[in-house]
C-alpha cells in the first residue's frame, strides 16, 4: 500500500508578467502550486487506507476468519493408486475448461540405469491404463501436482495490476474481475499449476476450492481421495493431523531450490520428482 | 538563459502538469472501493471467491437418506471410497427442484481406475489384471458391468 | 529427440506468448535504437550524423506510438489495460510498464517539439487556414524564435536527449528484465538477457535507420552522405559483435556450468530451434553481416559510394532479421521448453488467428505509415525544409 506523505507547505507569493519571470519567481509560482500538489499526492493513494495491521474480520456473507487460519496441503505419494477421481473432482467442481488442470496426476517410471519416463495423459483425468516403457522397470509412482500456494510465490509477485494475490490464510488467489490476461504469472509460475481460461480469458489455478474450506470443508481432490493421499489442513489449529505431518515427518517440496517455499508439502519423494 | 524566452517551455510544463494530475483525478475515481482493504488486491474478491457454488456434498451427507448403504460400506473393504466418486456429486442428486436420478457408473473402466494393475501403485493396494482375472473366470470382457456379476460394489468382498 | 525427454506439464501444451510477444521487443528495441543514433548528433554533437538526426527522432516516435498495439492485442482483456496505471502492483517488473512507456513518450515528444519548434513556428505563420492549425497549436501560442529562444531551445534538448538515453535503455532494458527475472524459465533466466536485449536494440535501430536513410535518399532524389553510412556501419558492425558475443556467452555459460538446464536447452536448441537459431540468428544473422560489415569498415577507402550503400543496406536487412529472430528464439524457444524441463512443445503460428502472422504483419506497417506522415508534417531533412522557406 502506497503510503501517505505529508504535504508541502504552501508559500504565498502573486504572479508577475511571464515575460519578466527569473529563476526565483518560477520557484516561488512553483511552491504557489503546492496545495495542488498536496492534493494530487492525496490522489496517488490506493484508497481506501487501512491501517494493515487491523484485523480483518469474517469475510462478508460467511463465517470466516481468514486471519485465523494458515492452511497446508500433505500429498502421500506412496498412497496413490493414479485414479484420477481428484482430477475429475476437481474439474467438475471447480468447472474447469476441458484439457486444463488445476490439479493433475504424473506417472515416473523409472530403470535401472536411471531412465526416466514421465507422462500424465489428459492429465490423468480418466485414470492410467498399462504401459510398456521399454526397458525394466526399477520403480514407478504417481504423483498428484497442483498449485503449491508458494508462501514466497513468484506468481503474485509478477502480477502487474494485483489481481493475483496471497491471502492472510495461505491461498494464492486470482480476481477475475481484475485480471487483464496478461499471462506473466503463468509463465512465472515453476510448476505449471497455471493456465489462461479460454473462456474468461484469465488467469486461473487451484484455489484449494476456497468455497469450500471457508465452510469447513475440505477441497474436493481430498473429498474424492479414497486412499487418503491427499491431505488439507490448518496449521493454525493444534489438532489438525496435517500439523503433525509437517512439522514432524521427512517432507519435501517442489523444486526447492526455486525458493518459493511452498505450502503444498510431499511424503515419498522421489528425486526424479520435479 | 535569455530572460524571456522560454514562455513556450512554461507553457509545456503546465501543460505536463496538468495532464499528471489528470491522470491521478481519473485514477483515484478508477480504484476500486475495496482496494488495498486486505493488501495489494480487491478486497471484495475474497467474498465472491468463497460464495461460488459447492458442487461435491459433504461426504457424510449421503448417510442422511441412504443409511442402510452406508452401513453396509462402512463395514466392507470399499469404507473409505467417496460416494461421489462412482456416483455424481450430490448436488446432480439433490437439487432446487427436488432429488433428480443419481448417475451411477457401473462399468469395468470405473473399476479399472482403482484395481487395473499398475507398476507405479502401491504393492499392497488390491490389483489385478483384468484379461487374466475375467478369462480365468470363463468370462468375456464385452459385457460392461462383469464386475458387478460377482462383486458388491458397496462391499466387494464381503465383511472385512 | 531422447525417449524420457517427451514430458510437457498438461497445462504447458499452448505457447501463450507468441508472435504478439515477440513482435513487442522488437518494436520497443527498434525505439531504443533509433533514439541512440539521434542522439549521435543530438547528445554528443557527431556533425556526420547530422542528417539523420532529425529523421531517427520521428523514427524512434513513430515506432513508439505502435509499441504497446501487439501488447494490447495479445491481452486477455485489452479494455482492463490501463489496470496496470490504476492499481500497479510494484513487485511486479510489468507494472514498471506505464510508468517507463509514458516518461520516454513525454521525454521524446518534447524532445521532437523542440528540435522542431522553429519548423512549427514557421509553417504556423506561413501556411493559411486550416493547414496552419496544427502546426498553431503546437506553438503553445508562442512564436518567439529569436536567436535566444532557440538557444535556449537547444540547451534542453541537449538535456532531453541526455535524460532520454537512459529512458531509452530502461525502457529496452526493461523489456529484457522481463524475461531475465523469470526463475522459472532457465531460458530466460539470466542478468545477460537485458544486456543481450539493449545491444541488439541499438543493432536494429541503427540498421533500420541506414536502410531507411537509403531508401529516402533514393526516393527523394538526394545523395547519401558517405561520412553518415560510413560512421553508421563502424557502429553497427561494433554493436553487432557486442550482441552475438553476449548472445553466444550466455549459451556457452550455460553448457560450460553443465546447467541443469542444459539437457533440455541443448535439444531445444538442435531441434525445435535449429532453423531460427543456427541457421538465421547466427548464420544468416550474425557471421554474413559480420563479414560485409568488416569489408565495409577495414577496406573502407578501397570502397566506391554505391559499394559502401549496398554492403551496408544488405548487411543492415539481415541484422534486422537476426534481431527478429533472436525476439523469436528467446521468447518461443522459452516457451517451447516446458517448465518439467523433460519436453519440448511444437509452435505453429497461424497466418490469420487474433494474434497469427497476417496481425503481426498490420501491426509491423503500422509504424511505417505513421512515419511517412511524420515526415510530411515535420520534414526532417534539410533539403524540404529549405524548399518550404
Amino acid at each position: 500500500m502506497l503510503k501517505l506523505p505529508s504535504a508541502p507547505q504552501s508559500n504565498g507569493g502573486k504572479i508577475e508578467d511571464e515575460d519578466a519571470i527569473s529563476r526565483r519567481e518560477f520557484l516561488t509560482s512553483a511552491l504557489k502550486m503546492a496545495p495542488s500538489v498536496a492534493l494530487f499526492v492525496g490522489l496517488m493513494r490506493v484508497s481506501p487506507l487501512k491501517a494493515a495491521e487491523q484485523a480483518l474480520g469474517m469475510i462478508p456473507g460467511t463465517n470466516y476468519d481468514p486471519s485465523e487460519h494458515l492452511f497446508a496441503y500433505v500429498v502421500d505419494i506412496n498412497k496413490c493408486i493414479g485414479c484420477g477421481m481428484c482430477v475429475k473432482a476437481c474439474a467438475l467442481e471447480n468447472k474447469v475448461p476441458d484439457h486444463f488442470f488445476r490439479t493433475w496426476i504424473e506417472r515416473y517410471v523409472v530403470s535401472e540405469k536411471g531412465e526416466v519416463i514421465v507422462e500424465s495423459p489428459d492429465g490423468g483425468i480418466n485414470g492410467f491404463k498399462p504401459m510398456t516403457p521399454g526397458f525394466n522397470v526399477s520403480k514407478s509412482y504417481f504423483v498428484p501436482k497442483l498449485c503449491n500456494h508458494c508462501a514466497n510465490t513468484p506468481c503474485s509477485q509478477v502480477c502487474p495490476v494485483g489481481a493475483s494475490y496471497t491471502n492472510q490464510d495461505g491461498a494464492v488467489l486470482v480476481d477475475s474481475k481484475r485480471c487483464i490476461g496478461c499471462g506473466y504469472c503463468v509463465q512465472a509460475c515453476p510448476f505449471g499449476s497455471r493456465f489462461i481460461n479460454p473462456l474468461t480469458r484469465t488467469a486461473e489455478k487451484c484455489t484449494w476450492c476456497y468455497h469450500r474450506i471457508t465452510k469447513g470443508l475440505k477441497p474436493a481432490c481430498v473429498e474424492a481421495c479414497p486412499t487418503g493421499a491427499r491431505l488439507f489442513g490448518d496449521m493454525n489449529n493444534e489438532r489438525d493431523p496435517i500439523r503433525k505431518i509437517v512439522t514432524e515427518e521427512h517432507i519435501a517440496v517442489l523444486q526447492p531450490e526455486k525458493l518459493t517455499k511452498p505450502r503444498c508439502y510431499y511424503l515419498g519423494f522421489d528425486k526424479e520428482t520435479r | 538563459m535569455g530572460k524571456g524566452h522560454h514562455r513556450h517551455l512554461i507553457r509545456a510544463a503546465i501543460l505536463l502538469g496538468a495532464a499528471i494530475f489528470l491522470f491521478f483525478v481519473v485514477r483515484a475515481l478508477l480504484i476500486p472501493k475495496s482496494f488495498g482493504l486486505y493488501g495489494h488486491f480487491r478486497g471484495e474478491n475474497l467474498a465472491e471467491q468463497a460464495s461460488l457454488p459447492i458442487v461435491h456434498g459433504n461426504p457424510n451427507s449421503c448417510a442422511e437418506c441412504h443409511d442402510d448403504v452406508w452401513k453396509i460400506k462402512l463395514a466392507g473393504r470399499h469404507a473409505a471410497v467417496p460416494c461421489q466418486d462412482c456416483h455424481a456429486p450430490l448436488t446432480q442428486h439433490v437439487t432446487e427442484d427436488g432429488v433428480q436420478p443419481m448417475p451411477i457408473h457401473k462399468t469395468f473402466a470405473l473399476c479399472a481406475r482403482c484395481h487395473q494393475k499398475l507398476e507405479a501403485k502401491p504393492k499392497t493396494f488390491p490389483q489385478i489384471d483384468f484379461h487374466e482375472h475375467v478369462v480365468s473366470k470363463d468370462k468375456n470382457l464385452e459385457n460392461e458391468e462383469i464386475c458387478l456379476s460377482c462383486h458388491q460394489p458397496h462391499s466387494p468382498m464381503g465383511e472385512k | 529427440m531422447l525417449p524420457y525427454l517427451q514430458y510437457t506439464f498438461p497445462n504447458d501444451i499452448h505457447i501463450h506468448w507468441s508472435i504478439m510477444i515477440v513482435m513487442y521487443p522488437y518494436i520497443t528495441g527498434l525505439v531504443a535504437g533509433a533514439f541512440i543514433v539521434s542522439s549521435f548528433y543530438h547528445v554528443f554533437q557527431k556533425k556526420e550524423y547530422q542528417p539523420i538526426g532529425r529523421f531517427a527522432l520521428l523514427t524512434s516516435l513513430a515506432f513508439l506510438l505502435c509499441a504497446t498495439l501487439p501488447l494490447l492485442n495479445h491481452l486477455g482483456h485489452p479494455e482492463r489495460a490501463l489496470n496496470i496505471m490504476i492499481t500497479p502492483n510494484f513487485s511486479s517488473a510489468m507494472a514498471g510498464f506505464g510508468i517507463l512507456y509514458t516518461s520516454y513518450l513525454v521525454v521524446l515528444i518534447l524532445e521532437i517539439w523542440l528540435v522542431f519548434r522553429k519548423d512549427i513556428v514557421h509553417f504556423a505563420t506561413t501556411y493559411k487556414g486550416i493547414r496552419a492549425l496544427p502546426y498553431r497549436i503546437l506553438t503553445l501560442g508562442v512564436y518567439d524564435v529569436s536567436d535566444e529562444a532557440i538557444k535556449t531551445d537547444h540547451k534542453v534538448i541537449t538535456i532531453l536527449a541526455t535524460i532520454g538515453i537512459p529512458s531509452a535503455c530502461l525502457l529496452h532494458g526493461y523489456v529484457g528484465f522481463l524475461f531475465g527475472a523469470v526463475k522459472a524459465n532457465p531460458w530466460w533466466s539470466t542478468p545477460l538477457m537485458p544486456i543481450i536485449f539493449l545491444f541488439s536494440a541499438v543493432v536494429s535501430g541503427i540498421a533500420l535507420l541506414i536502410i531507411l536513410y537509403q531508401l529516402m535518399a533514393i526516393f527523394r532524389g538526394t545523395e547519401v552522405s558517405q561520412d553518415c553510412v560510413r560512421g553508421l556501419a563502424r557502429w553497427l558492425w561494433y554493436f553487432q559483435i557486442q550482441t552475438v558475443t553476449l548472445e553466444l556467452l550466455e549459451i556457452i555459460t550455460l553448457s560450460y556450468e553443465r546447467n541443469e538446464a542444459w539437457e533440455i536447452i541443448a535439444p531445444l536448441l538442435t531441434t525445435k530451434l535449429a532453423f531460427s537459431f543456427i541457421s538465421v540468428q547466427m548464420v544468416l544473422g550474425s557471421l554474413i553481416p559480420f563479414i560485409l560489415l568488416m569489408v565495409t569498415v577495414l577496406l573502407d577507402k578501397y570502397l566506391h559510394p554505391k559499394v559502401r550503400n549496398s554492403l551496408t543496406f544488405f548487411a543492415s536487412i539481415l541484422l534486422l532479421i537476426q534481431v527478429f529472430a533472436m525476439r523469436w528464439n528467446v521468447v518461443i524457444g522459452g516457451q517451447i521448453m516446458s517448465k518439467s524441463l523433460r519436453g519440448l512443445r511444437d509452435f505453429h503460428p497461424e497466418f490469420l488467428a487474433k494474434e497469427g502472422i497476417l496481425p503481426a504483419m498490420l501491426i509491423f506497417a503500422l509504424p511505417f505509415v505513421l512515419l511517412y506522415f511524420l515526415v510530411k508534417v515535420l520534414p526532417p531533412f534539410e533539403k524540404e525544409r529549405q524548399l518550404a522557406s
